[in-house]
């Protein structure tokens, strides 16, 4: 967790994506790089979140969609649809599909919340809290590594 | 207190050895090399010689023998290392009483020496 | 942690030529077994080994390895002089020194002591080297006759002398010296051996025995315990059991070997200068250390060898890359001057990547040798365990295999073995009464073909019985008599690589014919081989296993199912034809077509990948592939070309895949799935296991 001392706050930095026109943030030491979309082989035999594998500079990464992994209804890729690349535990890469990335931003802690029953869009075991950064704007944060783990979990259970 | 020449061309060799037999009683007596080693017995007449094989000057063998010709009741022991099997058969056959393998172990030294006086 | 007067850069020569000493070690000691080897030179080259290694050990400071070794070169000694001849036990003692100078060693590696007793191995090197094992006859080794016709004078008797002088001893010669002069000091030796004019610098018996005129025996017993070493016996002559003084000295309780010792001039301590090969342990290097006018060696670290590696396989990528680029310059600019110019740069860097690629993979093989001189050793622990005599024959030790291969084919080898020797072949006893020699026949070999290695495991045991494996299988509830019954023979073979499948019929501790052979064959596969079973009932088994030169890159055969490109190995391709969607008929309720006088059961990739049935325009392809035994048809849309593939790993996320081994990046950057024959064939049998796929 990228943590700033400033005086007595302390203060996160994540990427902030749009999924489905909420607003979700992730811990920005964990992002690799964020692309743009590019062609995806779908691999057969695998669950609908994998959405393939693509060629990031020579490496073959599998991508996700996290609209199918969070049960959002499916959406058209557009211009404005991005890759975010991020590292897993163990140093492998996975590439997250999302509608589009907004902003890189700093958010001290004392703004973030535990998540509340009425933000009940997604698992709430992958989300961290809620971050209120303006009064329309709430940003979920998501724990990546759990939602990673579990991702991998579920893409073993269904090849067995 | 018995005398003992010892006879060795390494300090380090006499010093450890002189040091084990003084803390057991003997007074210790040394020779660097055959040479010296007979002239020291004449001089000191001591009870029992210690006698490393290869030394300058005057080889062991040979010191042994110069000795037993002055004093055939000589009592020498050898000090030997590996590999001298024909040496030490002719250094007893010149009359060394016994031979002692070197690195020694100190029980061997002071039994040899037990024997030798006895 | 291990207290040792060594650095690092020392460590890793010592650790090499450890590696090379122990290995000769156990190559040598095997080899001593064989009653037609040539003994003598090989017991000088296993002491030379032993002998090197304790120096070392000594100088780094492992004093527990270097008494260890120790040992084993004190007995190594006895049989380098005849004082003792080879027997098994002999061999599994020295060997058993071995194998913990091995684990001495790894904690030299490791920097970490591993609490080893190596009292219980001492023992038995140190008794077997007195002859305390050896079957004893006690009066054996103490011949000199008594003497005949003598008078005994007054006041005088007479005495058998017998002094056993300690093994320890540098220099037995002088002892038996001291004695000969004492028993001529005390009374009259009438006859000894040996006697005073044996004894020179060679001499190196372990024994005096001598009959003596004098007056009593405790003056003969107080002049003969002053020397040291020596173990005197005292017999009034007459052999009564005599009343013994007690042994004095420190000689380790020895009783005497059975074998007498002639004290004849030794040649061995002298022949130091002559050998060719230098220490003990030959000159293996990496490579087969042939010397072919001069070969110079450099070292290199495994690790820098996959860098390289990596970075070829990036560069054959790329270049594959530029080639598209290229030709889509060529077909929008038709061939300009700038193309051309492209079009010859580029023909050459193909070239140079090809030789370059070429080279490196030469770099990373590695003779099988390396995995083949374990058996001898392996072979013969398991005969001994397994009660089988063993012949084992290796061909092709020569022959190279990219290292990572040959780091993962030893585990099955080493099983393929155990399987031969445990199940194949038949005891001595059954042998003889089928009129087949004693000793059974195993055989490894190692051969290169075009794009693979084949290496061979045969033996000439009991052979495999299709018909018996079939009825296994519905005994076990594996197969329904109907399933089984439908089963040719080769299939009915294969049944031993099903998981869970076994037919042994005794559980002998040692794997049963069945047991681990689905590992087996899902680790060959793995590396993208294959393994094929060839037998005759009574007469033996051959399990075939072919494995690709190196893993990384590879030709292959692209495809196209359902708009998606796949490659498919060309080492697993038989030929590809074109069809008519009407040629492929039903046949038992499976998809088949008949070609070349067979029929060949035909699979839809668009189908096994997807569930869906592509467009019928009339025709399709199918490629005809071969699979440990079986073959099968691979329905696709389009054939597009042949190219190499690197083939890379599709990352956790996505699993294992059946009928997938990775992928690769084709020339236009997008990635193509790499098909694994062999995961698919197996998910098939699966899937025609549970029809409800």
């Amino acid at each position: 967790m990228q943590e700033q001392g400033k005086g007595s706050t302390r203060e996160i930095q994540i990427v902030v994506f749009q999924l489905a026109k909420e607003s979700y943030g992730i811990d920005i030491a964990k992002v690799q790089e964020i692309k743009a979309m590019s062609p995806i082989t779908a691999v057969p035999r695998t669950p609908a979140f994998i959405e393939g594998v693509i060629n990031l500079r020579g490496q073959i990464t599998p991508v996700v969609n996290l609209h199918t992994r969070f049960g959002l209804p499916k959406a058209e890729y557009t211009k404005e649809t991005r890759i975010i690349v991020v590292n897993m535990e163990g140093g492998e890469r996975v590439g997250l599909i999302v509608d589009g990335v907004s902003e890189v931003m700093r958010l001290p802690e004392e703004s973030i919340e535990p998540p509340s029953e009425l933000v009940a869009t997604i698992d709430s075991d992958f989300v961290r809290g809620i971050a209120k950064v303006s009064d329309e704007r709430l940003v979920i944060l998501l724990d990546l590594d759990k939602l990673l783990k579990a991702t991998r979990e579920l893409a073993i259970g269904a090849a067995a | 207190m018995p005398k003992i020449l010892i006879v060795d061309d390494a300090q380090f060799m006499r010093m450890r050895c002189g040091k084990l037999l003084e803390k057991y009683g003997y007074e210790v007596v040394e020779a660097e090399n055959g040479r010296q080693a007979v002239e020291r017995y004449r001089e000191c007449r001591p009870d029992a010689v210690l006698m490393d094989i290869t030394m300058p000057e005057m080889d062991g063998l040979e010191a042994l023998r110069e000795i037993r010709k002055m004093d055939p009741a000589a009592r020498v022991a050898m000090l030997t290392a590996l590999g001298q099997q024909g040496v030490v058969i002719e250094a007893i056959k010149a009359g060394a009483k016994d031979f002692i393998v070197k690195p020694f172990e100190q029980e061997r030294v002071l039994e040899s020496l037990r024997k030798l006086l006895s | 942690m291990l207290q040792l007067d060594l650095s690092p850069e020392e460590a890793e020569v010592f650790l090499q030529e450890a590696e090379e000493l122990l290995l000769a070690l156990d190559e040598g000691l095997v080899r001593l077994e064989d009653e037609s080897a040539d003994r003598a030179t090989l017991v000088q080259e296993i002491f030379r080994a032993a002998h090197t290694l304790k120096g070392s050990a000594g100088m780094i400071g492992h004093s527990q390895m270097a008494e260890l070794l120790h040992a084993m070169e004190s007995l190594l000694d006895r049989l380098r002089h005849s004082q003792l001849t080879v027997t098994p036990a002999i061999v599994d003692a020295l060997l058993a020194g071995a194998d913990m100078a091995r684990r001495f060693v790894a904690e030299v590696a490791t920097g970490q002591a591993s609490g080893l007793d190596t009292a219980p191995v001492l023992e038995r090197l140190r008794a077997l080297a007195a002859g305390v094992q050896a079957p004893l006859e006690q009066a054996a080794g103490w011949e000199l006759a008594p003497p005949e016709d003598i008078e005994v004078p007054e006041g005088q008797s007479l005495y058998e002398i017998r002094c056993t002088i300690s093994r320890e001893s540098v220099a037995p010669g002088a002892r038996a010296l001291q004695v000969l002069l004492a028993l001529a000091q005390a009374g009259h030796v009438l006859s000894s051996r040996p006697q005073v004019d044996d004894l020179d610098e060679d001499w190196e018996g372990d024994r005096v025995h001598a009959f003596v005129l004098a007056p009593s025996a405790e003056a003969l017993q107080k002049l003969l315990e002053s020397i040291s070493e020596v173990e005197p016996v005292i017999l009034p002559a007459g052999g009564e059991p005599p009343s013994l003084a007690q042994p004095q000295e420190p000689s380790r309780g020895e009783t005497p070997a059975p074998t007498e010792r002639a004290p004849s001039a030794q040649p061995a301590a002298k022949a130091e200068g002559g050998s060719p090969e230098g220490d003990g342990g030959g000159t293996k290097g990496n490579g087969a250390g042939k010397s072919d006018g001069q070969v110079k060696w450099v070292r290199t670290s495994v690790e820098r060898l996959d860098k390289l590696m990596n970075l070829v396989s990036e560069l054959v990528t790329d270049r594959n890359r530029l080639l598209q680029v290229r030709a889509n310059l060529v077909n929008q600019f038709g061939e300009q001057e700038g193309v051309m110019d492209l079009t010859e740069a580029l023909t050459h860097i193909s070239s140079v990547t090809d030789q370059l690629q070429d080279e490196v993979m030469r770099a990373r093989m590695v003779p099988i040798e390396h995995v083949f001189n374990k058996f001898p050793r392996v072979v013969r622990d398991l005969a001994r365990q397994l009660g089988k005599q063993v012949s084992l024959v290796i061909e092709g030790q020569e022959t190279e295999l990219d290292r990572t291969v040959i780091e993962e084919v030893n585990d099955p080898l080493l099983h393929l073995v155990r399987n031969a020797i445990d199940h194949g072949l038949e005891p001595p006893e059954e042998r003889r009464l089928l009129g087949k020699p004693e000793k059974g026949l195993l055989r490894l070999a190692a051969r290169s073909e075009e794009s693979h290695i084949i290496i061979e495991v045969q033996d000439d045991g009991r052979g495999m019985d299709p018909h018996a494996l079939r009825q296994a299988a519905v005994e076990r509830g594996f197969l329904d008599a109907q399933a089984a019954a439908q089963l040719g023979d080769q299939e009915a073979l294969e049944l031993i690589f099903a998981p869970g499948f076994s037919t042994a019929r005794k559980v002998s501790g040692v794997s049963g014919r069945g047991v681990g052979m689905d590992v087996v064959r899902t680790n060959i596969e793995r590396l993208g081989g294959s393994v094929s079973i060839r037998t005759e009932l009574g007469k033996g088994t051959t399990f075939e296993l072919k494995l690709p030169l190196t893993l990384a890159i590879f030709p292959a055969l692209t495809v196209e199912v359902l708009g998606s490109v796949y490659a498919i190995p060309l080492s697993a391709v038989v030929e590809a034809l074109q069809v008519r969607t009407a040629d492929i008929k039903t046949i038992r309720g499976r998809e088949a077509i008949v070609t070349r006088g067979r029929v060949l059961p035909v699979v839809s990739l668009a189908r096994f990948f997807y569930g869906q049935q592509p467009e019928d325009n009339g025709s399709c392809y199918v490629v005809e592939v071969r699979w440990g035994g079986t073959n099968l048809g691979l329905a696709v849309q389009r054939l597009l070309g042949r190219q190499e593939v690197v083939i890379k790993p599709l990352g956790r996320m996505v699993g294992e895949v059946p009928g997938i081994s990775g992928g690769t990046i084709m020339g236009d950057g997008r990635v193509a799935l790499i098909m694994d024959v062999a995961s698919l064939v197996r998910a098939l049998r699966r899937e025609r296991q549970s029809p409800s796929a």
